[in-house]
């Protein structure tokens, strides 16, 4: 009697516990998709508000002129208008998913600016590493590498 | 006298296991400075064997042309002298562990070839590292040249 009413709550444990842990899993790469959608979408509208939530406070910023940036730095420089993003089409999308960590590499053609104000326009390629903190997926890591014509 | 040896139990195993999960993660930053010592190595000797090691299977690498790599592409550049390092000293390092990842950013005095063009200057590069059946394996590398 009282090993059937541990397995019992093993059981319901188990229900309650395992759809949650898949369904999470199952839906990071959709997550991670929409969050890179709304992260160049703030970028290109200059909504500083929202980079600041999909910013880790820890993030780091490596543009395609090398430069780096922090949190602080990198909207610093969208709200002052320095640095401008007036294209930025995915043109190749890649995400590899390690429990609470995703890494997402693409490629991209970019017109707008460097952090210091300089017009480009050319091919990058983008990598961004998403990690789940408290629930929520945070970007804390983004570097940009221009591909050579 | 049951929920005793329950205690006692739960008692035990939080003494195995918390200070093993303490040490790991206190020797985090130690074993990622030892692995990117270990992965410029391989990169400067040419030596793929260490490298095979060192690469996740779903490794990629994207390089200061933009071209991007798998491992076996990357080890196969290195392999040929597509790729060659001369040189990679790595100034101000910076490593992030978020559980069983770690972000690592480094400002690097690289000379090398890259897909035949030889190149000395300053680069910003990040490696990605995930911990694999207690191993760290780099599963992203980008680096980035800074302008002068």
């Amino acid at each position: 009697m009282k090993w059937q009413r541990i397995a019992l709550m093993f059981t319901i444990l188990s229900l309650l516990v395992v759809p949650l842990a898949w369904s999470q899993g199952g839906n990071a790469e959709q997550q991670v998709k929409t969050l890179t959608d709304q992260h160049i979408a703030a970028l290109m509208k200059a909504d500083t508000d929202t980079l600041d939530k999909l910013l880790a406070d820890d993030c780091t910023i490596i543009r395609g002129d090398g430069s780096f940036s922090t949190k602080a730095q990198e909207i610093g420089n969208v709200k002052s208008g320095t640095l401008k993003t007036t294209r930025s089409d995915l043109q190749d999308l890649k995400i590899r998913i390690y429990g609470n960590t995703a890494v997402v590499t693409t490629l991209i053609a970019f017109k707008g600016t460097t952090p210091s104000g300089t017009p480009y326009s050319g091919t990058n390629r983008v990598t961004r590493v998403w990690v789940k903190q408290k629930g929520n997926w945070k970007l804390v890591s983004f570097q940009s590498t221009r591909v050579s014509q | 006298m049951k929920w005793n040896r329950i205690a006692l139990m739960l008692t035990i195993l939080s003494l195995l296991v918390v200070p093993l999960a303490w040490s790991q993660s206190g020797n985090a930053e130690q074993q990622l400075t030892t692995m990117i010592d270990q992965v410029t190595a391989a990169m400067l000797k040419a030596d793929t064997n260490s490298l095979e090691k060192l690469l996740a299977d779903d490794f990629t690498a994207i390089h200061t042309n933009g071209a991007l790599f798998t491992k076996a592409q990357e080890i196969e550049n290195v392999k040929s002298g597509a790729i060659k390092w001369d040189k990679s000293d790595v100034q101000e390092l910076k490593i992030r562990v978020y559980g069983h990842t770690a972000v690592t950013t480094m400002l690097v005095s690289f000379k090398g070839t890259i897909s035949g063009n030889s190149y000395s200057g300053t680069n910003r590069a990040t490696r990605v590292w995930v911990k694999q059946n207690g191993t760290w394996k780099c599963v992203s590398y980008q680096v980035t040249r800074v302008s002068q």
